[in-house]
């Protein structure tokens, strides 16, 4: 039910902040929904679960926000996995997760560019991949750290599962 | 024993290859401009932009007061602008008629069937815009049922926006000419000392956010700050439509031909309303 939550807040957001951005932006590109996802696997008890939740999400991201449907969804779901590996070999604490989360936009972007890249979607142009990918950090930095807030000083009452 | 494993890890490398391709060809598929969406795509697409629309209204609600406090603010200057430019009125006019006429009349030597005039306008508010970067789309509240089609020029009062690839029961998408994937090249005219020069806009640079026009040949002269509009052919955007003014004038790596690079008329970052030209 938290990550249900956590994650519908978060795709609002992308959509409201969308107005408020400027369209290639050279510092603020957010993808709360992605990151919620990502974080979010603590609260499922069952894989199988969490790769449909991570799946349907992409699928309702693609149909929102992209006209590359499936693409997200098993994004969504690679990076759902990716982001569990990796937090089984950091330990808790927020700066490590900081790490964490960079380390995921990162691949995110590499993955996703890739992929519109082979399916001839834009031309191969290495300067566009750099400058969206750094562009994208600072704003998710800071949304993880209030996604930690949150788990830590709200959830933390209705829930004994951490994100971090 | 060892024989057998060493088949199976193959099989799986040729079912993972196969389902990556599967994918791929897929996706590849899926993002062609001319797919048409299916019925449950719609639904969804219709139901999630709605409930969209209800969580920005008052966020944008407020927003839009806030920016018109700082309009009254600024309203004595813009009502003495007005003021000027009412005056000028009349000559504009009859300008304008002596205009009609010598189009009418052009139109008819030219045989031209699509200019800006025979499209009826619909006015649509962007939903939703897409931010991440790669996608470049706008999502507006007019779909099928009001009459929108794929492939209708997508403008604002300040110019070319793009065109609606993909429509819904009650919203579409549109693609925004800022998009760099250089699929879609449009056939614009820029203003010249002898007349118009014809080109292709080819491309956007992110970087310095203009838009590239290339192939002009070597000895045509272009001005800075000349404009740049739609020329009507190919059959999506209507004649012209400005699409921005030109900003640098360079000549390609071979010295053989002149690259463009123009300055979009339209503050992407501001699109709220649009107007969708229907044919």
């Amino acid at each position: 039910m938290h990550a249900i939550i956590i994650t519908i807040i978060s795709f609002l957001l992308e959509g409201i902040f969308s107005f408020y951005i400027p369209i290639f932006s050279h510092f603020w590109l957010p993808i709360p929904t992605l990151l919620s996802v990502c974080f979010c696997h603590v609260y499922f008890l069952k894989n199988k679960s969490y790769i449909w939740y991570a799946f349907l999400t992409g699928i309702l991201y693609d149909i929102a926000y992209t006209n590359t449907l499936f693409l997200h969804g098993i994004l969504f779901v690679c990076m759902g996995y990716i982001g569990k590996k990796i937090s089984q070999f950091i330990s808790h604490t927020w700066y490590q997760f900081l790490v964490m989360t960079i380390l995921l936009i990162g691949i995110y972007r590499l993955l996703s560019y890739i992929i519109l890249i082979i399916i001839g979607y834009f031309h191969f142009n290495p300067s566009f991949f750099l400058s969206i990918t750094l562009a994208s950090f600072l704003w998710n930095v800071i949304y993880s750290l209030l996604l930690y807030v949150i788990d830590h000083f709200i959830l933390k009452k209705f829930t004994t599962k951490r994100l971090f | 024993m060892r024989k057998k494993r060493k088949i199976e890890r193959r099989y799986y490398i040729v079912i993972f290859f196969l389902c990556i391709s599967l994918f791929l060809g897929l996706l590849i598929y899926l993002v062609r401009d001319e797919r048409k969406t299916s019925s449950v795509e719609r639904i969804l697409q219709d139901s999630v932009l709605f409930v969209q629309k209800i969580v920005s209204a008052p966020i944008h609600f407020v927003t839009d007061q806030i920016s018109e406090t700082k309009e009254k603010n600024d309203i004595y200057k813009k009502y003495k602008k007005l003021q000027a430019r009412v005056e000028q009125i009349e000559s504009i006019e009859a300008r304008n008629k002596e205009l009609e006429s010598q189009l009418q009349e052009m139109k008819a030597l030219l045989e031209l069937n699509q200019i800006l005039s025979e499209n009826t306008p619909i006015s649509a508010s962007v939903i939703t815009r897409n931010i991440d970067g790669w996608y470049q789309t706008v999502t507006i509240d007019r779909g099928e049922k009001d009459g929108i089609k794929e492939n209708m020029a997508v403008i604002t009062g300040q110019g070319m926006i793009g065109e609606v690839i993909q429509v819904n029961s009650f919203s579409s998408t549109v693609k925004l000419l800022t998009s760099v994937d250089g699929n879609h090249k449009i056939s614009v005219k820029i203003e010249g000392n002898e007349g118009y020069i014809y080109g292709l806009l080819s491309d956007y640079e992110t970087g310095n956010q203009v838009y590239k026009i290339e192939g002009i040949a070597e000895n045509t002269e272009i001005k800075e700050g000349a404009s740049v509009v739609t020329t009507g052919l190919g059959n999506t955007y209507p004649s012209g439509i400005l699409v921005g003014t030109v900003t640098q004038v360079k000549t390609d790596h071979f010295d053989l031909s002149r690259t463009i690079l123009v300055h979009p008329s339209v503050d992407f970052n501001e699109i709220r309303y649009v107007t969708v030209l229907k044919k």
